[in-house]
């Protein structure tokens, strides 16, 4: 039966199995361990909810270890909970098993789990959410614990696309649990953690208590940097005419000098190639390319310096080209360079 | 291989959950530490050197156009404020290029952006404060959604988050002109007594 199959096993079937075959593959195999093997993956919970209740329990219930829950995500090992396996538990009437839809608690274990049919698309619903921490808290008794179901976030991060997205907030002792008061500490969460790093990037915040004020020192440093900017400009303005641009190797060398250098072909195809771009397509084209050519760039940061130091003059005369097409967006450039363009992508 | 059952797995995903701060959207990442790195520097330093080449001399506002141009491009169009510059700089001169198009491009978030929009008073205003200081609260966060390029109409915690990558950009930008600035003096200090004596 399921249950002697070894524990770790089924974390690795129920992360193979996808969804939609788990019927058919339930049908011939009853609580085989290849038959879980041939389910197939990940998210697909609602496949979970049409299986007969015996071989849903059978699946979200291993005896030994791990969780129901890896029949959801593309199994992160951390993330099945434990303290569930044994007993989740069913809620029999209906509304409370829409509630467990849509919230992840879980009432007291029971020792023996009744499988009627709602109970188990109710725990393959909730037992996917990846509830290692709201079994461990059920555990622990807390009364009136209540959370909205989470977005998604598996460790893996990119597995699913099927599960819906919702805000995970953990309500805690004593604090009001309607779903407004729910999504405005989220919001207020989500507000308060962008202002801590803000006052931790703006200097001579950390004193300042209030959000007002700190606001205050945020659009006073804004505003000064931006003055360092003009001021730096109108400075570089006048050193820039009587400079032939020569030392610049040292510049960089110093400004960014434990940068890997990579092996770069064609860093300058890239430059020369993508700035005339901007100017024919729209937006979008503008930042997949400007994305290719950051990539390229990053890639190989140290290279392009050299590289335009060696071309020299034949470089840079087409350089100074077709810069001028990147600031003054010059839409005469010819669509011919996207052939360029598309090498570009396939060697990036 | 899935280990031993162990309260380990519980504090792994609550802890991760903490930073996120139970948003719904991707944690809130350490815009320092992104503008900070040495090969974002000498990414800039090398685009803003091209941008000063292109210039057609020694006028501030070009200088710092270009400068800014540079900067948002080493951004890599992630930001709002990022794509703001760049198509500032795309629809001066001739048709107005999809501005709208454009900014909505490499969203990396899920955009609820009708629901945003319509709760801005609220969740700006219900969660800063309470009384009269909402409204303190709220000018303050106009305000800095002018300054921030490309953030008039941003709801709070967008605008924030695009306020902590913009300070943290113009941190760095200030810095690698400085030292450019600096290092182009000194250049050109060392230099030029040398040419006149050549030309002597």
């Amino acid at each position: 039966m399921r249950h002697a199959s070894p524990p770790q096993e089924l974390p690795a079937a129920a992360a193979a199995a996808s969804g939609g075959e788990i019927q058919a593959a339930l049908a011939p195999a009853t609580a085989s361990s290849t038959a879980a093997g041939t389910r197939g993956g990940g998210g697909s919970f609602t496949a979970l909810l049409g299986l007969p209740t015996s071989q849903a329990m059978e699946l979200l219930l291993p005896r030994t270890a791990p969780p129901p829950a890896l029949a959801l995500a593309p199994a992160p090992a951390p993330a099945p909970a434990p303290a569930a396996a044994p007993t989740p538990t069913f809620p029999s009437d209906p509304h409370l098993v829409d509630r467990a839809v849509r919230f992840s608690t879980f009432a007291p274990p029971s020792p023996s789990p009744p499988p009627p049919p709602p109970p188990a698309a109710a725990a393959a619903a909730n037992a996917g959410k990846r509830k290692a921490e709201p079994i461990d808290r059920a555990s622990k008794g807390k009364a009136a614990k209540k959370g909205k179901t989470a977005e998604e976030k598996p460790a893996g991060g990119d597995g699913d696309d099927e599960k819906p997205a919702y805000v995970h907030v953990r309500a805690r002792r004593g604090q009001a649990t309607d779903s407004h008061s729910l999504a405005e500490r989220a919001r207020r969460e989500k507000v308060n953690a962008r202002m801590e790093l803000l006052k931790e990037l703006v200097p001579g915040c950390s004193k300042v208590s209030g959000t007002a004020l700190v606001l205050d020192e945020i659009i006073n440093h804004v505003q000064s940097l931006q003055r360092q900017v003009e001021y730096l400009s109108m400075r570089l303005a006048a050193v820039n005419p009587r400079v032939d641009f020569g030392g610049l190797d040292s510049f960089l060398t110093t400004e960014c000098g434990r940068i890997a250098g990579f092996n770069c072909k064609n860093g300058i195809d890239l430059e020369q190639v993508t700035w005339p771009e901007m100017g024919v397509h729209g937006a979008r084209q503008l930042m997949q390319l400007q994305q290719q050519f950051w990539h390229g760039d990053l890639a190989h940061p140290h290279q392009v310096a050299s590289q335009w130091e060696k071309r020299g003059d034949g470089h840079l005369p087409v350089f100074s080209n077709s810069n001028p097409s990147l600031f003054g967006y010059d839409l005469t450039s010819s669509g011919t360079q996207q052939t360029p363009a598309t090498k570009l992508k396939t060697e990036l | 291989m899935i280990s031993s059952p162990s309260p380990s797995p519980s504090p792994s995903p609550s802890s991760s959950r903490t930073p996120k701060g139970g948003s719904a959207t991707p944690p809130p990442r350490n815009q320092a530490s992104k503008w900070r790195s040495g090969a974002v520097r000498g990414v800039y330093g090398r685009r803003l050197l091209d941008a000063l080449r292109a210039t057609g001399g020694g006028q501030p506002r070009a200088v710092k156009a270009a400068a800014d141009s540079a900067l948002a491009l080493t951004a890599r169009g992630q930001t709002r404020w990022s794509r703001a510059i760049l198509l500032a700089g795309a629809a001066c001169s001739r048709r107005r290029v999809l501005v709208k198009a454009g900014g909505k491009v490499r969203r990396r978030r899920r955009p609820p952006l009708p629901v945003q929009a319509r709760d801005n008073a609220a969740a700006a205003a219900l969660l800063k404060g309470k009384g009269k200081e909402k409204d303190k609260v709220q000018e303050r966060l106009r305000v800095l959604g002018r300054l921030v390029p490309g953030c008039r109409k941003l709801p709070a915690p967008a605008l924030l988050e695009e306020a902590a990558d913009y300070v943290a950009a113009l941190q760095m930008q200030v810095s690698a002109m400085r030292a450019l600035t600096d290092a182009l003096a000194a250049a050109q200090l060392s230099s030029s007594p040398a040419d006149a004596e050549a030309g002597r």
